[in-house]
């Protein structure tokens, strides 16, 4: 049987394709293995994508998601059928049970540390140690919008039967315009008649109106289950430099690595100078209420929040963290306690308890300059998410915080004092 | 421009149709030289340049003797020792901390060397010189080893180049070859190497308190550095095969190697030829001393070629010492071997690796001081077995992983049997072509988590 040039041409490139095909198959099986067994710690991995497309949140967890988280610090992570981070919990509460809903960002969230190693894990663990029947739920979710969590609460939490809510927020997420942004998830917009609204905006993007259709759900159903798809996927989103493995790009990348901190004697100064500029901005939002849409926007969410808790009669506790902490002879330091009567105003007049968290946590580590070694895994120790130190300074002192909420008086047993052989 | 980026896939896949096709190939291997190199950025491009015309300037207006060979030493040692040497000579120490050179002109080490030995081949009519300045520029600055090598001589490409500019290329016919020596680099370097780099960084960051860690950090950084330098190496050769190309062979699985002088026959193989023929030969067979002190002569000279290999790889007094002790093993291996019976190989292999690791430390850190800080550590055998807490591999798993390392390695070395060529000849075709090619572009795309330039580029 003789072939013309062109069917050989063509056959040939079926054929190449057909190879090429194949290499997607291994390359997927190889990733997988990987994941199966010990060499995920070490070898490469996909990450996965932990939610998808939700026409009400924006992106909401997807239950029962799993896989290796690789960013700053490996860990395995599942979310439980109810699609949180946390292990398994049943929707009823069990009688005689005290439920704390756990809610936050990715620091809360904390999928750098494995499920066990988390803050609230451990602060469960060492409560539950000292007698109180209670459950502490991670309702936490990664993106910096304090409405996300408003949301999440709504539609995760509410339904467990809460009796407390702990939520913990950057103070730098009230001034990022995230609450005024509803691009990506639900947000606070101006209408025209200068009030502020639930916007949905982030609907008129293409992952949303596809979201339910059989090339939508085939397309989530490929990023979930298949790790070549989900690489190429989460490859095509980077910009065309970094894809294109440019150096420019990675170079910027490890000469910032290789940045060095001031000299020891500058350290002072330089952390004054540095709290002094990062509180001028948190001062004009809660004292002044400057700029005036974003107080506007920030105001609005306290009161939904506010609202919320009362219509399902649930307390709430608002953490915020990364208020900066000035040394002690910092001028910065009245200001930053000025700010902290301003902010307090406005939480307590909606009837939310503030904590400020940066100085609870300071108090369990020895000092704000303690606080860095918290963050951030090997060389990149410092900066970043909660390392396992950070994990249970925070548990400590999320416990010293949850003690006078608590219903049932405390055991025997002090669990502040086995802050650091309990894991 | 990494090996392991899309930039370089692209590149690639376009060098190579171009040459299956096209007209003026010896123009597109410029270009597509320059393009390779102008990613490194414009200050790396005008100080290769600039080495390369001044090369040629050597080559059009120095005689041919002793005062060309002269004139390339000033300018060819020159560069390296501006731009690598100068900071170590005057005594400053690099503000990065890091052993990698971010300052040093991309691959200036290796194209200095070639044009050296390009020089005095030329000088003793080893080969013939370049017929132009084309012919001349390409032979330097072939992308494939343009910036880490492997170190070619004049006699192992320049005929080949000049097929090229006779319009008598042709193309090797067995294309997977070429694809899975790159696919075996991407492997190295991208599966192996960067996935090793930050825990070695972490160790070596965070300064080892334990015996376990340090010799851990140690181990691990050996594999590092060979999956690291032998995957460029391979997918360097690789792509050259593909275009037509012939690079010589850099590593042949140095550590299953049963002597000291054996690894070095195995490890970065064309830099010990270098040294040995332009540096090592010289200096033995130089008449300095009494026909009585030749020996003397002898492993002086051994030490002294390991002492510039140690500088050569970066300007510190860790990396002379690092390379003085390479040679003071191969005298004291050289002794053994004259006067005492050989061990038995596992005792050999054991010994051997055992000396390098212990010796990669003053490799890997960023100073005198540190390395025999960690040193001391890693032999003193202090802090026991490690317990294993916050989500931290049991111990088990990490000596199964060193024991898989070495078993990886000796795979390695299966695979580089005749045996494995007649299969590959077998499974020429468009399948296993676009099998190869998939896998390559697959592993090019793994998300990296970490940035890990291959590092012998800033060497």
């Amino acid at each position: 049987m003789s072939f013309s040039p062109l069917s050989t041409k063509v056959s040939r490139f079926g054929r190449f394709l057909f190879g090429g095909m194949l290499a997607l198959l291994v390359v997927d099986l190889g990733l997988r293995l990987i994941e199966a067994t010990p060499l995920w710690r070490i070898l490469p991995v996909v990450q996965p994508i932990l939610g998808q497309p939700d026409k009400d949140f924006g992106f909401e967890s997807t239950p029962g998601t799993r896989g290796i988280w690789t960013t700053e610090h490996r860990a395995r992570l599942q979310l439980n059928s109810l699609g949180l981070r946390d292990v398994e919990r049943e929707l009823t509460k069990p009688a005689g049970t005290f439920r704390i809903g756990l809610l936050g960002d990715s620091m809360v969230e904390a999928a750098q540390v494995s499920q066990q190693a988390t803050f609230g894990a451990i602060a469960e663990r060492r409560l539950r140690a000292d007698g109180y029947n209670l459950e502490l739920i991670n309702l936490a979710i990664a993106g910096p919008s304090p409405i996300r969590q408003l949301w999440r609460l709504e539609r995760r939490g509410y339904p467990l039967n809460l009796d407390l809510v702990i939520a913990n927020s950057a103070a730098s997420s009230f001034l990022s315009g995230q609450l005024l942004d509803d691009s990506e998830n639900p947000a606070y917009v101006q209408r025209g008649n200068g009030q502020l609204a639930v916007g949905y905006r982030f609907r008129e993007r293409f992952s949303q109106r596809h979201a339910d259709d059989l090339i939508g759900r085939l397309f989530i159903a490929l990023y979930q289950n298949s790790p070549v798809f989900r690489m190429l996927y989460l490859r095509s989103t980077e910009p065309l430099s970094v894809l294109l493995g440019l150096p420019s790009a990675q170079s910027t990348s490890q000469r910032s690595l290789l940045a060095l901190p001031p000299p020891a004697s500058e350290a002072a100064r330089f952390a004054c100078e540095q709290a002094t500029a990062a509180l001028e901005p948190v001062i004009h939002l809660w004292r002044d209420h400057r700029p005036e849409l974003l107080w506007a926007a920030t105001a609005r969410f306290l009161d939904d929040l506010a609202q919320s808790a009362r219509t399902h009669n649930v307390r709430v506790l608002y953490a915020i963290r990364d208020i900066p902490l000035p040394p002690l002879d910092c001028p910065a330091t009245s200001a930053r306690a000025d700010l902290l009567l301003a902010m307090n105003r406005e939480f307590t007049s909606r009837g939310i308890h503030l904590i400020d968290w940066s100085a609870a946590v300071a108090e369990v580590v020895g000092g704000p300059t303690e606080i860095p070694r918290l963050h951030g895994f090997g060389i990149h120790k410092g900066a970043g998410h909660l390392n396992y130190d950070g994990h249970r300074a925070w548990a400590t002192a999320l416990i010293s915080v949850l003690r006078p909420e608590l219903p049932l008086g405390p055991a025997s047993q002090d669990s502040a004092s086995i802050t650091h052989g309990d894991r | 421009m990494p090996f392991n980026s899309l930039a370089y896939a692209l590149l690639l896949t376009f060098a190579v149709a171009w040459m299956a096709i096209g007209p003026w190939r010896a123009l597109m291997l410029i270009v597509a030289s320059l393009i390779f190199y102008a990613a490194a950025g414009p200050f790396d491009m005008l100080v290769f340049l600039g080495a390369v015309t001044l090369n040629w300037l050597i080559q059009v207006v120095v005689p041919a003797d002793r005062r060309r060979i002269v004139a390339a030493v000033i300018v060819n040692i020159g560069l390296i020792g501006y731009f690598k040497y100068r900071n170590m000579l005057l005594g400053e120490t690099s503000s990065s901390g890091s052993y990698i050179d971010l300052t040093l002109p991309l691959g200036i080490s290796f194209y200095s060397f070639q044009a050296l030995a390009y020089h005095i081949d030329v000088v003793r009519g080893r080969n013939g010189p370049a017929r132009s300045f084309p012919e001349f520029f390409l032979f330097k600055a072939f992308f494939p080893q343009l910036i880490a090598g492997p170190i070619v001589r004049p006699n192992q490409t320049l005929p080949q180049i000049q097929r090229i500019f006779d319009d008598k290329w042709r193309r090797h016919r067995l294309l997977v070859f070429g694809l899975s020596l790159i696919v075996l680099g991407l492997m190295k370097k991208v599966v192996l190497a960067d996935s090793l780099a930050p825990v070695v960084d972490d160790i070596f960051y965070t300064r080892p308190d334990s015996a376990y860690l340090a010799w851990l950090g140690a181990v691990l950084f050996l594999f590092q550095i060979y999956f690291d330098f032998s995957g460029y190496s391979d997918i360097a050769i690789g792509s050259a095969y593909l275009l037509g190309i012939r690079l010589p062979r850099n590593f042949a699985t140095p550590f299953l190697a049963a002597s000291i002088q054996e690894l070095w026959q195995r490890w970065h193989i064309t830099l010990t030829l270098f040294l040995r023929d332009y540096l090592f030969l010289p200096l033995a067979d130089m008449r300095v001393v009494t026909r009585r002190y030749r020996v003397m002569q002898h492993f002086c000279a051994i030490v002294l070629t390991m002492t510039f290999c140690g500088l050569w790889h970066g300007a510190g007094w860790n990396f002379v010492l690092w390379g003085a002790l390479q040679g003071v093993a191969m005298v004291f291996a050289t002794l053994w071997s004259r006067y005492l019976p050989s061990p038995p190989a596992p005792v050999g292999w054991a010994a051997t690796i055992t000396f390098f690791v212990v010796t990669l430390v003053f490799f890997r850190s960023p100073n005198l001081g540190y390395a025999f800080n960690y040193l001391d550590t890693m032999l003193s055998f202090r802090g026991g077995w490690p317990a294993v807490i916050d989500d931290a591999a049991p111990s088990w798993e990490v000596v199964a992983g060193v024991v898989g390392l070495f078993a990886l390695h000796w795979i390695e070395f299966r695979l580089q049997q005749p045996g494995v060529l007649l299969i590959m000849r077998r499974a020429e075709g468009p399948v296993s072509r676009g099998f190869l090619s998939g896998v390559a572009l697959l592993l090019i795309l793994i998300p990296v988590t970490n940035v890990n330039p291959f590092i012998y580029f800033r060497f």
